[in-house]
C-alpha cells in the first residue's frame, strides 16, 4: 500500500499536480510596461481531486482547513495529501505539522515539491499593441500525511 | 350387477346398520354420524353387503383384492361426464369481473368499465354493450375539468398566439412549470425557480453547474471587409482605445466586450455594453483577411437590441450589411467547475483543459445529437478524477454559414431518444440526411473574477463555458444538458452570480444609458406605491431619517451638487435635457462614467493607499477632466450590515475615521416634513454623500455585505483625504435607516 501511495504521488509530480491556492503576487514576472498592458492571471491547470487530496489556499480559515484534514484522518483514510503552492505553501507545511503534532507520534509526513508552470494574459490598453500571453513558474508542495500502520 | 360395487352411492351407505348400531353411541359419535357422515365401519368392509337394494347384510367382511377401471367408469359414466364438461366450460357465462381474482375485483365495474385493469377494459366494454336493455345507454363521459376544457386543441398554435405581446424563449415551457415568470425588455423570462434555491443555486454556480437560458440577448450580424466593420464600430466606441480592434478578438479566437455609445457621442450617452465574436479565420483566408468578407456578431443585451440595431443599420453607406440574426439561434450559460465537465458528458467533448483555455476563448465545433447518449435518468457528472491528455479540438463554421443554419432549425425526430426510430425520421428530411445528428455549436469561454490590478484576487467563480446553437435544437440540447445535472437559473441567479463576482449588472450600473433610465422611472413608481400602501406608522419616516432620494437615485443632481461644491460650472446640464432623444455630437450634456481603464487604474491605486495622501487631485492631471464623471465602485462592509440598492455612499468625517470601526456614526433625526425634489442630495444629510449603491445583499462568497454603486470621482477623492488606513473607508447608509455602516470600497 505504501508503495503504491508513493507512485500517486510520483504520478502527480509528474503531471505537475498542484493547484489554486493563495498565491496573492506573481513571484517571477517578467518586467512589462503598465502602460501598455494590463495583466490578467489564468487561474491554475484544473487537476483531478482525489477524496483525500486537500489543496490549501489563502482565502479559506486556515483552521476551517487544517480540521477539515484532520477530519479526513479521522474518518478512516490513513492518509492526506495536502498541496500548496505559491504563498500556501507555508499553510500547507504548517497544516501537516500540526496534524503530526496532534497525531501523538502516531502520523508521519512524507514532502514532495514541484514546479508549476502558470500563464498570465496581457491585455493591450492600446490598441495598436498586441494581446500576449506569458508564463512563469511558481513552487509547489506536496505532503502526505499518514498514519503508521503499527 | 356382477360386481359388489356396483351399487355403491354415498346415498346408500347411512343405510347400513343403522338400527344395530345406533343404540350404543356415545355423544361424540352421534355428533359425528350426525354432521359429518358415518365412519365406514372397517369391520362391515362389503358395501355389496349394505346395498338396500338387497336388503340382505351378507356376513362377507373382507375388501376386494381389485377393481376393473372399465367397468367403474361405465358405472359412473354419467357424473364422470358431467364432471368433465364442468371443468372444461371453466365457469360458463360470466362477466369479466368474474374472471378476474379476488384481489383485483372493485365495486361497480359494471357500471364504470375505467375501473377493470386497462387489458380488460376493452373486453368489459364490449360485455356492457351487449347486456344493455332496449332503449337503455350508457352513461355518457362526464364533462372534461375546466383544466382540460380550457386547454387548446392544438397546444404549439395556441402558444404562438399567446406570443404576440412578449416574446418566449424556447425552453419557455420548460421553465413556466418550474419558474416565475416576469415580462422584461419584450419577453417573458423565468426570474426564479419556484422552489427555495438560493443556497442551491450559489453552490451550483461555485461548485457543480449552474445553467441560464440567455437567448434573449439579441445577436446582430455584420457583414463586410474587416476594415469597413472596424470603421462602422469606431463610431461608436471611444477613439482612443479601439473597442473591437485588438488582435485576437479579430482573428476569431476570443470573445471580446466593449462599451457602445450612440454614434460619435462618446463620452456620452452610452448605449451599454455588448460582446462581440469573429468568424474565425481559415488557414486560405488569413492572407488576405482585411479584403475579404468577414462577419461578427454583436450579442447585445434586449435593452437596448433594437437601439443598437437602428443606430448601426443608419450607417448602411459603409458597406457593411447589418442584420439580427437572435432569432435564430440560442445561448446557454453554465456556470461552475463542473460546466466543462458537464458538457463533455452531454456532447461527447474530449477534455476542455483549463489551462490551454485563453479566457473568452470561442470554439467552433460539431458535436453529436445530445439524445444519442442521454441517460436513462438524471445524473450528476462526477469531477475528473484522473489526468487527461489535452486534445485538439476540431473547429469548422457551419454555424455561421446562414444557409447551412436555416436547415439545422429542426432536430428530426423530437421525441425519439434509439438511433433506429431517427434513421426514418431522417430519411424524410432529406437535404441534411446524413448530417443530421451532428449540429454546429460555438463554444464561448467565460472569465468569472479577473484577478484586476491585484485587488481582487483570481477565483473560479463565475467560470464556465456559453453554448451558441441553432435556435431549434434549443429544448434538445436544454435537456441533454439537464440530464447531466446542471441546475437552472433565472434572472435572480444572474444578478446573484454578478454580485458575487463583481460583475456589472445591466442595466442596473449604466446609469448613464436610455436602458437604465427607463428600468429606473418603473422600479422608483413601484417602490413609491408600495411605499404610500402602507400606514404611515407602519413605513420609514424618510424625511425623519434623512434620505433625499428613498425611491431611486438622483445621479444629475448628486453631480450637480459636487459640482457647486468644488465652486466649477457642472459639465451636466439640468434634468430633463437628459431625456431626450438625439442629443447633437459635440455638446456635452447628460451623465458619464469613467470607463477608461487607466483612469479607473489610478483611481483603485489611489484607493488602495489611501493612507498615502495621493488624493489631490493637483497631483493627477489625468483625474482633473473626470471629476464630475461617475465611477463604478465595488463595497465591501468593513464588519457589520448589508447595502441594499439606493444605499447612500457617504464621506466620513476625519473623527469618523479616527473613532474606528465600533463607533460607526449615526445620523441625527431631520425635522419631519415633505423633501423637496429639488433639495442638495450632497448635503442633505450630515455626512457628504459621494454617491448611491445600485446592488447590494449578503454576498455568500464574502460572507458578509458586498455592493456595487458609483460615485462621483472628486466625492471619491476628497473622501480619500481623511484615510488613515491604507485600504479606503467610505461609509455606507440605507435609505429606511439612520445607521451608518464602515465599508472597503475599491473601483471596479
Amino acid at each position: 500500500m505504501p508503495e503504491a501511495t508513493s507512485k500517486r504521488v510520483g504520478d502527480s509530480l509528474s503531471n505537475k499536480k498542484d493547484k489554486k491556492s493563495g498565491e496573492k503576487l506573481a513571484d517571477t514576472v517578467p518586467p512589462m510596461d503598465e502602460e501598455e498592458y494590463q495583466l490578467r492571471k489564468r487561474l491554475p491547470r484544473k487537476l483531478p481531486k482525489r477524496k483525500n487530496d486537500i489543496y490549501v489556499n489563502m482565502q479559506s480559515n486556515f483552521k476551517g482547513q487544517l480540521e477539515r484534514a484532520q477530519r479526513m484522518l479521522d474518518a478512516g483514510s490513513n492518509e492526506v495529501f495536502i498541496h500548496g503552492l505559491g504563498h500556501a505553501i507555508n499553510r500547507a507545511i504548517n497544516i501537516a505539522l500540526q496534524l503530526k503534532t496532534r497525531g501523538l507520534g502516531t502520523i508521519e509526513v512524507s514532502t514532495n515539491t514541484s514546479t508549476v508552470e502558470l500563464i498570465d494574459d496581457l491585455y493591450p490598453e492600446k490598441s495598436d499593441v498586441s494581446e500576449e500571453v506569458q508564463s512563469r513558474n511558481n513552487s509547489a508542495v506536496h505532503i502526505r500525511v499518514f498514519r503508521l500502520s503499527s | 350387477m356382477s360386481s359388489p360395487y356396483k351399487d355403491e352411492t354415498p346415498g346408500s351407505l347411512p343405510g347400513i346398520g343403522q338400527q344395530s348400531v345406533g343404540r350404543g353411541l356415545s355423544r361424540r359419535q352421534k355428533f359425528r354420524r350426525k354432521h359429518v357422515g358415518p365412519p365406514v365401519p372397517s369391520h362391515v368392509p362389503s358395501p355389496a353387503a349394505a346395498t338396500p337394494g338387497t336388503g340382505a347384510t351378507p356376513g362377507v367382511t373382507m375388501a376386494p383384492r381389485g377393481l376393473t377401471v372399465m367397468q367403474f367408469m361405465e358405472a359412473r359414466a354419467v357424473e364422470l361426464n358431467s364432471l368433465l364438461h364442468s371443468a372444461q366450460q371453466m365457469h360458463g357465462p360470466r362477466h369479466t369481473l368474474q374472471s378476474l381474482p379476488r384481489h383485483m375485483r372493485r365495486r361497480a365495474v359494471s357500471h364504470n368499465p375505467k375501473r377493470l385493469p386497462r387489458r380488460l377494459r376493452e373486453v368489459g366494454t364490449r360485455k356492457m354493450l351487449q347486456n344493455l336493455q332496449p332503449g337503455q345507454q350508457l352513461e355518457k363521459s362526464r364533462r372534461p375539468r375546466k383544466f382540460y376544457r380550457r386547454r387548446a386543441a392544438n397546444r404549439q398554435e395556441s402558444f404562438s398566439q399567446r406570443q404576440n405581446h412578449v416574446s418566449w424563449l424556447h425552453t419557455h415551457v420548460w421553465h413556466a412549470k418550474r419558474f416565475h415568470m416576469v415580462n422584461s425588455w419584450g419577453y417573458r423570462l423565468p426570474d426564479h425557480p419556484c422552489d427555495k434555491s438560493v443556497r442551491a443555486a450559489y453552490r451550483a454556480m461555485c461548485h457543480h453547474c449552474l445553467i441560464q437560458d440567455i437567448s434573449y440577448y439579441g445577436c446582430i450580424e455584420l457583414t463586410g471587409s474587416q476594415g469597413n466593420i472596424l470603421r462602422l464600430l469606431q463610431h461608436f466606441t471611444p477613439q482612443d482605445t479601439g473597442g473591437f480592434g485588438s488582435l485576437s478578438s479579430s482573428e476569431g479566437r476570443v470573445e471580446g466586450t466593449a462599451t457602445l455609445y450612440r454614434r460619435d457621442c462618446f463620452p456620452r450617452c452610452a448605449l451599454g455594453p455588448v460582446t462581440y465574436v469573429f468568424r474565425a479565420l481559415t488557414e486560405n483566408s488569413q492572407d488576405h483577411s482585411t479584403a475579404s468578407s468577414r462577419q461578427l456578431w454583436l450579442w447585445t443585451h434586449p435593452a437596448i437590441t433594437q437601439d443598437v440595431l437602428q443606430e448601426l443599420q443608419q450607417m448602411s453607406h459603409t458597406g457593411v450589411c447589418v442584420q439580427s440574426i437572435g432569432h435564430e439561434l440560442v445561448r446557454f450559460r453554465l456556470t461552475g467547475q463542473l460546466a466543462a465537465a458537464t458538457l463533455e458528458a452531454a456532447l461527447h467533448l474530449p477534455p476542455l483543459q483549463n489551462e490551454t483555455v485563453q479566457p473568452g476563448q470561442v470554439l467552433s465545433l460539431t458535436v453529436v445529437d445530445p439524445r444519442l447518449n442521454m441517460p436513462s435518468k438524471r445524473t450528476k457528472v462526477t469531477p475528473l478524477t484522473t489526468a487527461a491528455d489535452p486534445v485538439e479540438l476540431k473547429c469548422d463554421a457551419v454555424l455561421w454559414d446562414a444557409d447551412k443554419r436555416k436547415m439545422l432549425q429542426t432536430p428530426p425526430g423530437q421525441n425519439n431518444r434509439s438511433g433506429e426510430e431517427d434513421t426514418d425520421v431522417a430519411g424524410d428530411d432529406g437535404s441534411v440526411a446524413g448530417d443530421n445528428r451532428r449540429v454546429p455549436i460555438l463554444l464561448v469561454h467565460q472569465q468569472g473574477r479577473t484577478a484586476q490590478w491585484g485587488v481582487t484576487p483570481a477565483s473560479a467563480l463565475g467560470t464556465g463555458w456559453d453554448v451558441i446553437l441553432p435556435a431549434g435544437w434549443a429544448m434538445v440540447f436544454w435537456l441533454g444538458l439537464q440530464y447531466r445535472g446542471a441546475r437552472a437559473g433565472g434572472l435572480r441567479e444572474m444578478r446573484r452570480l454578478q454580485l458575487e463576482t463583481g460583475q456589472l449588472v445591466f442595466p442596473d450600473d449604466f446609469p448613464d444609458t436610455e436602458a437604465y433610465r427607463t428600468l429606473h422611472q418603473d422600479q422608483a413608481a413601484r417602490r413609491g406605491e408600495q411605499h404610500d400602501r402602507y400606514p404611515p406608522g407602519k413605513r420609514p419616516n424618510f424625511a425623519k431619517l434623512g434620505t433625499a432620494a428613498p425611491f431611486h437615485c438622483p445621479w444629475d443632481r448628486l453631480v450637480e451638487g459636487w459640482a457647486q461644491l468644488a465652486g466649477t460650472p457642472s459639465t451636466g446640464k439640468p434634468r430633463g435635457t437628459r431625456l431626450a432623444g438625439t442629443p447633437s455630437p459635440g455638446q456635452p450634456r447628460g451623465l458619464c462614467v469613467a470607463r477608461d481603464s487607466r483612469i479607473r487604474q489610478q483611481l483603485s491605486q489611489l484607493c488602495r493607499h489611501a493612507d498615502q495622501q495621493l488624493g489631490r487631485h493637483a497631483d493627477r492631471p489625468e483625474l482633473v477632466p473626470v471629476l464630475s464623471h461617475l465611477v463604478v465602485v465595488r463595497l465591501r462592509m468593513v464588519s457589520r450590515g448589508t447595502p441594499v440598492a439606493m444605499a447612500m455612499i457617504c464621506a466620513p468625517s476625519e473623527e469618523d475615521v479616527a473613532g474606528g470601526v465600533a463607533s460607526s456614526p449615526v445620523e441625527p433625526a431631520h425635522p419631519e416634513g415633505m423633501i423637496s425634489d429639488d433639495c442638495d442630495v450632497v448635503r442633505h444629510c450630515s455626512r457628504l454623500t459621494l454617491g448611491y449603491v445600485t446592488a447590494g445583499a449578503n454576498s455568500l462568497a464574502a460572507g458578509q455585505g458586498s455592493g456595487v454603486g458609483l460615485c462621483v470621482v472628486q466625492g471619491l477623492l476628497s473622501a480619500l483625504q481623511v484615510q488613515q488606513q491604507g485600504q479606503a473607508v467610505v461609509l455606507v447608509r440605507n435609505p429606511n435607516s439612520a445607521q451608518y455602516r464602515f465599508a472597503h470600497v475599491t473601483v471596479l
